[in-house]
């Protein structure tokens, strides 16, 4: 089995004159929930696409399950889950025609699993894919990704506009799936609290570009806000990486936007010449908007993880 | 997965296929019931005559046919924008040749309808001296053309959008420029030339001309 | 000929007119008038006949003369037997092919008056464009891009055809025509006897010799409707001969007889009352010229002066002696030809279909080869 799951290099797609992606490089650990974050129009969609075939790309390669993208997709989309972000099945399918067919395409299909999730989700099998809420939509699409037993799921916030309820349900389904079969997920939210619990991995992306690539302890833990009083002017020497730094007010205080932070870090600040006053904690959605805000400050003032 | 294609198609397009093959059923012996009268005084020449102006709904039927078909075939991923088929684990052609062929079989039923009812009607008339019914021939032309029809509508809709639309722009233009053309008092005339290479052999579309009768000399 | 079509046409005025005012007169005043003017018919036809003559020996000259001129001028016409063709661009056009093609019909149909038909020679002004000027105003216009087979028929067409005596045009139709394309006429005829409505052609069809004479009324009987149709059909063509708003009430009671009570004795009579000339025909005078050109085809050479010899003679006796047959083979050989060419049958379409799936099987190719595998 491949270290990677899903591994992008130098990818470039562009839309009309427009850049979709540019350079994009990210690796999915196999095994791994790699939560895939960002703004809307940020390319996440794009780069699901991108990463199922659904899109071909400018330049850059993509490999899937070991599978070189769109070359060999087929092959890969046979072992490959996917939920996407609007439910795109025939309307004039019941649930069990729905099902039925789609276990049709699949040699993995696990029909026994499916029936109980249909159970679960407390899906009627004879009611048409069109008369369903958008909840039970979204069940069924995560009903039909799980029972094919795939060894990649690969998620297009597939809890977007749900009720607690439903998301908590399709979660569940998720990670009792996860924890059974050792799958890799690949999924894309918004909702960045529901991604802190489950993820263990998160890629940020923002207009194109991935501006975070990190597992999601370092994430949320190496993001601080730290207070400090003349500070020193070239950073680059500290074990840390400063982000972006604002002058609170004419003393020489400034707040400085931190990552890769850690507690023995601190006397680095005064051996450069700084005094460290206070140190802020952020929590991932915090720390994911000031991030994007970090890399939308001109360069000099930021850096890019 | 062909079982599953064909299902899914067929109930997209039952209505379609059902109405046209009762459509398909019935026009051959409405052509010869309509001539009843005729049949008892055996006058051949008005009894052709009826036969006539019903054979023209033949081709009419195996082109709409034809092009419903195809059209309603390619509508629901259109909708979608594709995304459910082209995320199956199936190669392109494999997906587009399963749904030509599915499309193929459910054409079946109309052709069937036609053998059944011209076979009916020509071995039910009792026809004047002289004449003779053809029901193979007529559903086997059906067939083709309806085959036709199917095939290339099946293959402009299978395409992006932008395809459809520069054939249709195509077609737009040529008749544009014929119509400027006229108004600028030229008598050339570049449409009739290409209509003509269409509609006569070897044209794809020389299967819908000709009389198309089901009894004849 | 136009001295004595038009002698025999105020002739047969006077007859009609003494026809319709001869009920206040009596038979034998009306037999005395008769007598009289058949006199007078034979001296008009004899003027004619002078007349023509006179007309021809001028013709002829005229025709050498306008050779010789043609010869003089250096127009350089194209020759095929007897048959001169000048044409201002001959060889812009597929003049010598089908100028010997049309020569070969003539002479097979015609013989001798083959030579009499084309005395003078054809001018064609071949057009390059729809608004040339033509510099010989007799000169035929011809496109550029006329296939032969249109020239051909161009030619036969200018050349004419013989004049033909007052019996046998009566019964043919028309003058003699040549046949140009024989299939496709045989084919028509085949369909006319189908479908002509008519148990004489029916039984033609089937295979009675004596059906096919009745069919096409060589027995030149006025009342060909009594052995031509049955009852049905008599009525049918009662009905179909007037409408019952235009009759007067004699013969109002007459058509509702027929067409009403099937009374077929009233049928005959109606029939009868409106003359031959308004009773549709069991085949056209197409299928008579093709029996006539079978009687030609088998009496060889100088057949058609043998057809003509006699302007006095029955249909029959001349087609015989055309033929060097006796009517019944004639009548027979031209039914076998007739029911050899039978239209093409509508069977599966062999070579169609094959085009057609050929064009089918191009257009999926390029439905799955088409480049849509990826979202727009």
């Amino acid at each position: 089995m491949s270290e990677h799951a899903v591994e992008i290099q130098h990818l470039t797609y562009r839309v009309k004159r427009v850049f979709a992606l540019e350079d994009l490089s990210l690796k999915v650990p196999t095994g791994s929930i790699y939560g895939f974050l960002g703004p809307n129009g940020s390319g996440k969609t794009t780069t699901i696409r991108l990463i199922l075939g659904l899109l071909r790309p400018e330049s850059g390669t993509i490999t899937v399950l070991g599978h070189a993208i769109p070359e060999r997709a087929p092959a890969a989309l046979a072992r490959t889950g996917y939920v996407p972000e609007a439910p795109h099945l025939d309307p004039t399918l019941s649930v069990a025609e729905a099902i039925w067919f789609h276990s049709q395409f699949y040699r993995t299909w696990d029909g026994a699993w499916a029936a109980r999730l249909l159970a679960d989700f407390e899906l009627d099998p004879k009611r048409p894919f069109g008369k369903l809420s958008k909840g039970q939509k979204g069940k069924l699409m995560m009903l039909l990704a799980l029972a094919q037993r795939p060894e990649l799921l690969v998620l297009d916030e597939p809890t977007d506009g749900l009720d607690p309820v439903v998301r908590r349900d399709m979660l569940s389904a998720l990670l009792d799936y996860v924890s059974q079969h050792s799958a890799t997920v690949f999924i894309s939210s918004h909702l960045i609290h529901e991604l802190e619990r489950i993820c263990d991995w998160v890629g940020v992306m923002d207009n194109g570009r991935l501006v975070a690539d990190v597992g999601m302890e370092r994430f949320k833990t190496g993001m601080k806000r730290l207070k400090v009083c003349h500070g020193p002017a070239n950073t680059d020497t500290l074990p840390f990486r400063v982000l972006t730094r604002t002058t609170v007010n004419g003393n020489g205080t400034e707040m400085w936007l931190v990552r890769d932070w850690a507690p023995e870090m601190a006397p680095a600040v005064a051996a450069a010449g700084g005094e460290l006053q206070q140190v802020i904690d952020l929590d991932l959605e915090e720390g994911f908007v000031e991030l994007l805000r970090s890399f939308r400050v001109p360069r000099s003032e930021a850096s890019r993880v | 997965m062909f079982r599953a294609i064909l299902f899914q198609q067929w109930r997209w397009t039952r209505l379609i296929v059902a109405l046209s093959t009762v459509a398909a059923f019935a026009i051959p012996l409405f052509s010869v019931r309509g001539s009843a009268a005729n049949l008892e005084h055996k006058e051949a020449a008005s009894f052709l005559g009826d036969v006539q102006s019903w054979g023209v709904l033949y081709p009419t039927l195996a082109g709409a046919l034809g092009v419903l078909l195809a059209i309603t075939l390619w509508t629901p991923d259109h909708r979608g924008r594709h995304v459910y088929a082209l995320a199956l684990p199936i190669p392109r052609w494999r997906l587009v040749t399963y749904r030509y062929l599915a499309g193929l079989t459910l054409l079946a039923a109309p052709v069937i309808g036609l053998t059944l009812g011209t076979l009916l009607a020509s071995g039910t008339a009792s026809l004047p001296t002289g004449l003779h019914a053809y029901p193979l021939g007529l559903s086997v032309r059906f067939a083709l053309a309806a085959v036709v029809a199917f095939t290339l509508f099946f293959s402009v809709s299978s395409g992006t959008a932008r395809t459809a639309g520069t054939i249709l722009g195509a077609v737009a233009a040529l008749v544009v420029f014929q119509v400027l053309l006229s108004a600028a008092g030229s008598e050339a005339n570049i449409l009739m030339p290409i209509v003509n290479v269409l509609l006569t052999a070897p044209g794809p579309f020389a299967i819908f001309t000709g009389r198309w009768m089901l009894v004849d000399v | 000929m136009c001295d004595r079509r038009a002698a025999g046409g105020v002739l047969a005025a006077l007859l009609t007119a003494t026809a319709l005012s001869g009920q206040a007169l009596d038979s034998a005043r009306l037999h005395h008038r008769a007598d009289s003017l058949l006199a007078l018919w034979r001296e008009a036809n004899t003027f004619a006949e002078v007349q023509q003559t006179l007309r021809e020996d001028r013709r002829g000259q005229v025709g050498r003369q306008t050779r010789a001129t043609a010869a003089l001028r250096g127009e350089n016409p194209v020759k095929a037997g007897d048959l001169m063709v000048i044409a201002d661009f001959p060889d812009s056009i597929p003049l010598r092919e089908a100028a010997r093609r049309a020569w070969a019909i003539l002479a097979s149909t015609y013989a001798g008056e083959a030579t009499v038909l084309v005395s003078q020679p054809i001018r064609l002004a071949v057009m390059f464009a729809n608004r040339q000027p033509i510099t010989v105003l007799s000169a035929r216009r011809i496109r550029k891009n006329v296939s032969t087979e249109e020239l051909e028929r161009t030619l036969l067409g200018l050349a004419g055809q013989p004049r033909v005596d007052r019996r046998f045009s009566s019964w043919l139709g028309n003058t003699v025509r040549p046949v140009f394309d024989t299939a496709a006429e045989q084919s028509a005829v085949y369909v006319q006897l189908v479908t002509a409505g008519a148990a004489a052609a029916t039984r033609c069809f089937e295979g009675s010799v004596a059906g096919c004479s009745a069919a096409l009324q060589l027995a030149e009987d006025s009342e060909f409707y009594l052995t031509a149709f049955d009852a049905l059909q008599r009525r049918t063509a009662v009905a179909g001969a007037r409408s019952r708003q235009v009759l007067e009430p004699t013969a109002l009671a007459t058509y509702s007889l027929c067409v009403d009570h099937h009374v077929d004795s009233a049928c005959v009579g109606f029939l009868h009352g409106i003359g031959a000339g308004q009773v549709p025909q069991p085949l056209s005078s197409q299928a008579r010229n093709l029996l006539v050109s079978t009687a030609l085809s088998l009496g060889g050479v100088d057949a058609y002066d043998r057809l003509m010899a006699d302007s006095t003679a029955p249909v029959i006796a001349r087609l015989e002696r055309a033929a060097h047959a006796p009517i019944d083979k004639v009548v027979g050989e031209w039914r076998a030809r007739i029911i050899a060419a039978r239209p093409a049958v509508q069977g599966i379409p062999l070579r169609g279909a094959i085009v057609t799936l050929g064009w089918v099987g191009l257009i999926a190719i390029g439905a799955i080869r088409s480049t849509r595998w990826r979202l727009s």
